[in-house]
């Protein structure tokens, strides 16, 4: 696991990297510390990491400039912050989780195995981050359709029609995504309101209607979990 | 400047009194080349009651005829005889005539007779001069005045004013003579004296007549001088605003300028005391008169009213040479008159500005009440230091009451309020020695050093500690010594350092470490710079050095560091905010803060006990 720490207060970045290091121990690959803005920006353009841990208020700036730059990253975000006041806000950008300071070595511990396939963040996202001419807009979650994998990559279909790239895989949207969205194949999150019909095809094969009139294939493994939720 | 200065006071009268008496009044009297102290004949009516010169100030009955006045210098025992013939002697026409000072013994004779029956002859004769006399009836010596006298050493000077009673046997049918002995050595004015004979009417008149002449002037004396007094101490122990004792000195003012006139009937004074008396009236009077104006340029804090007082004394002054070398003597009563006019007028000017610039009801009162005051000065100016004081100037004291209390309500309210935000301060300091991100981020620093450096934790253990107890002990005070707040900057720097792992420190210069400072001010800004500026390599030093010059103290202090623009708190975040309201509670209106970016820093310049400046406003 590669690790960016975004702290501007050298004891408890070290102590975020101490405890990471007892975490993970081998899966460890990377860790490096950042204590500016600048210098995190820097490292995510030049370095890929899976998980960021942001500190909030950073010495000259609020950190949720950076906040809403990581929502379109592909790595996942954990806020380390004494401003809880903040948490809910964080949380809207799709943060897997936020932890206070002063912090344990177990909640830090808790937060990592959130990141991990299959976990899920402690509060779901509200808005998707998604670059637009070199800025960051954000997507309300109730305006996604489904989003599609696409290698590394994903795309967030709208209920407009509206198609934007976002770096995330499927598998961490699933982390971040409220109960309301489902993965139903391997390239396919939907959100399983849009569903109307199922339909069942040659050689037990399944297809969802939405309610644009558009179908999407269904995977074996996940037919039966999706028809228990839809009924 | 004589002519057009007239010509300003007529259009003055002309323009306020179109339909009073006070045309006649003001401007004769003022172009009189003589003596005009109550010397003007007028048609009152019998039941007003405020005029006692009816009786006693110069009118001589419509019952009695008389002749002219016969003057001659010299001294002959037969002069007071009714055999002598006069009429050689000098015709004084006017009755209210000039004497003479300094020319040894004169004698004055004149006639008179009833037009009726004997009843009608005075029974009283009321005597204002400044002059030493015999009066001889019929030639009869019936009062001495003092002792007349060749020169100044021989004259025992008489009562400026006398009331004398003529005997019954004396007051037959037919004509009688009035001859007096005079003469003028201890008048002690520059200017002419003047010489008052009232041949006075029948002894219960005069007698009504010195009762009220009496208890209005009492009933003034006493309100204005418990308002005076109880304003006064008002001021000396409660509030120390211009505006009280303004107030008190026009009330105290006012009290004086009637006990003055007054005292000669309690206590008949001698004429050689009479240049002193209207000096004083003169006086008195001026300062009053400024004291109305003080009051209303104070209470209404009327913009440059430094200059505006200066100006108005300027223009006393000018008034008082105006009415020539003597300025006090010469044309008393025109000079009292020109004063209050002008005092009106300028306090008039001043409340009605400040009620058209401030859309202020009170201020709209005041001048209003000020107004009629004028008014009623204007309709009778000769007896306002007498008997009208109380009456003219009641609208103008009840107005300037009303403001005072308006002015104490608002004081009230902002005590109150003041006391609010005094409290929420104190919350405000503590929230933010409390705040999630010092705390928070310290404690977790601190589980890392405990670890790592034992003793530098518990060095931080005690820092913090310290830190936390001084806000505690200072939260709920206006001010502290500056070494407190100086101490308690460097604790939160060492705190700083452990947490940075930088070496911060404060440098001060030209500070006076005893004088006060609002709690937190300066941990404030340094707080501040933590917050919005980004720390560079070897700039770890802020500064403070502070400069006093003529009662003001300048801070300078600069926070080391590249500097966020786009931060909230360096415009108007919860710590500026806090310094700006902690200083308008120590210093209200007399502070300035501005700040700007210099080269490796953040500059703040705080300006305590200056001038008052737009720039000290609360956002």
């Amino acid at each position: 696991m590669r690790i960016l720490v975004v702290e501007d207060e050298p004891a408890i970045a070290r102590r975020l990297v101490q405890f990471c290091s007892k975490i993970l121990g081998e899966q460890l690959e990377v860790s490096v510390v950042a204590e500016t803005y600048e210098a995190a920006s820097a490292q995510i353009a030049a370095l890929t990491f899976d998980v960021m841990l942001l500190d909030l208020k950073l010495q000259e700036r609020d950190g949720m400039e950076l906040l809403a730059q990581s929502a379109c990253e592909s790595f996942h975000t954990v806020i380390v912050s004494a401003n809880t006041d903040q948490a809910l806000r964080a949380f809207e950008y799709g943060v897997v989780d936020f932890i206070s300071k002063p912090f344990t070595l177990e909640r830090v511990e808790q937060a990592l195995r959130r990141v991990q396939p299959g976990g899920r963040a402690a509060h779901f996202a509200r808005c998707l981050g998604v670059r637009k001419h070199g800025r960051v807009e954000l997507i309300s979650i109730d305006d996604v359709l489904y989003i599609e994998g696409a290698d590394k990559y994903s795309e967030i279909v709208l209920k407009n029609g509206r198609r934007e790239l976002h770096g995330k895989t499927l598998a961490a949207f699933e982390a971040v995504l409220p109960a309301t969205f489902s993965r139903i194949h391997k390239s396919f999150i939907v959100r399983l309101s849009a569903v109307t019909r199922i339909y069942a095809l040659e050689g037990g094969r399944h297809e969802a209607e939405l309610k644009n009139g558009l179908r999407l294939p269904v995977g074996r493994s996940r037919f039966q979990e999706i028809k228990s939720r839809l009924i | 400047m004589h002519a057009s200065y007239m010509r300003w006071t007529r259009w003055v009268w002309f323009l306020l009194l179109p339909v009073s008496g006070a045309w006649q009044k003001g401007v004769c009297a003022q172009a009189s080349p003589l003596p005009v102290q109550a010397h003007i004949w007028r048609s009152i009516p019998d039941w007003y009651p405020f005029d006692t010169e009816k009786y006693a100030g110069g009118v001589v009955p419509a019952s009695i005829e008389q002749t002219e006045m016969r003057i001659c210098a010299g001294d002959d025992p037969l002069w007071g005889s009714r055999s002598w013939d006069d009429s050689g002697w000098t015709v004084e026409e006017n009755r209210y005539s000039v004497l003479h000072k300094d020319r040894g013994i004169f004698w004055v004779r004149l006639w008179v007779r009833s037009r009726g029956d004997i009843e009608s002859l005075p029974a009283l004769v009321s005597l204002v001069e400044t002059a030493s006399s015999e009066v001889y009836w019929d030639g009869v010596l019936v009062h001495s005045s003092g002792t007349p006298g060749i020169d100044r050493d021989h004259e025992v000077p008489g009562p400026l004013s006398s009331l004398f009673e003529i005997p019954r046997s004396l007051l037959g049918p037919g004509a009688h003579l009035i001859a007096l002995r005079m003469s003028t050595y201890h008048y002690n004015r520059p200017d002419t004296p003047q010489r008052v004979v009232v041949l006075n009417v029948r002894a219960d008149l005069m007698a009504s007549a010195n009762e009220r002449r009496r208890l209005y002037p009492a009933m003034a004396v006493g309100a204005m001088l418990v308002t005076g007094l109880f304003v006064l101490v008002m001021w000396l122990v409660a509030a120390r605003q211009p505006s009280l004792l303004a107030f008190s000195g026009l009330c105290l003012g006012g009290a004086a300028l009637v006990a003055i006139n007054l005292w000669r009937y309690v206590y008949p004074f001698r004429y050689s005391w009479s240049y002193a008396i209207w000096f004083a009236t003169d006086a008195v009077s001026i300062m009053a008169a400024g004291c109305m104006v003080l009051f209303v340029v104070s209470q209404f804090r009327v913009s440059r009213r430094k200059w505006i007082f200066v100006a108005f004394v300027a223009g006393e002054a000018a008034l008082a040479w105006r009415n020539g070398p003597v300025p006090f003597g010469v044309a008393a009563a025109a000079f009292r008159l020109d004063t209050w006019t002008y005092a009106f007028l300028v306090a008039i000017a001043c409340s009605a500005w400040t009620a058209w610039r401030m859309r202020s009801s009170i201020a709209s009162f005041v001048s209003a009440c000020l107004a009629l005051s004028l008014y009623l000065y204007a309709r009778d100016p000769i007896n306002f230091a007498r008997t009208h004081l109380l009456a003219t100037l009641l609208p103008s004291l009840l107005g300037f009451i009303l403001a005072l209390a308006t002015m104490v309500r608002r004081e009230r309210r902002e005590t109150h309020e003041a006391r609010l935000t005094a409290a929420r301060l104190e919350i405000d300091l503590l929230k933010k020695s409390l705040q999630p991100h010092f705390l928070m981020n310290t404690l977790t620093t601190l589980a890392q050093i405990v670890e790592e450096e034992p003793r530098v934790a518990v060095k931080l253990i005690d820092d913090l500690a310290l830190e936390f107890r001084a806000l505690a002990a200072i939260a709920g005070l206006k001010q502290i010594p500056l070494s407190r707040e100086l101490e308690l900057c460097e604790t939160h720097l060492r705190v700083m350092t452990v947490r940075t792992e930088k070496p911060w420190r404060l440098e001060v210069s030209g500070v006076d470490s005893s004088v006060g400072v609002p709690p937190a001010l300066f941990l404030t800004l340094i707080e501040n710079a933590f917050s919005h500026q980004r720390a560079l390599d070897g700039a770890t030093t802020f500064s403070l050095r502070a400069e006093a010059e003529r009662g003001r103290t300048r801070y300078t202090f600069v926070a080391p560091g590249i500097v966020n623009h786009a931060s909230e708190g360096r415009q108007g975040g919860m710590g500026l905010r806090y310094v700006r309201v902690r200083l308008e509670e120590g210093w209200p209106g007399k502070w300035t803060l501005s700040q700007r970016e210099v080269f490796g820093g953040w500059e703040t310049v705080i300006d305590l006990g200056g001038a008052d400046s737009a720039a000290a406003a609360i956002p």
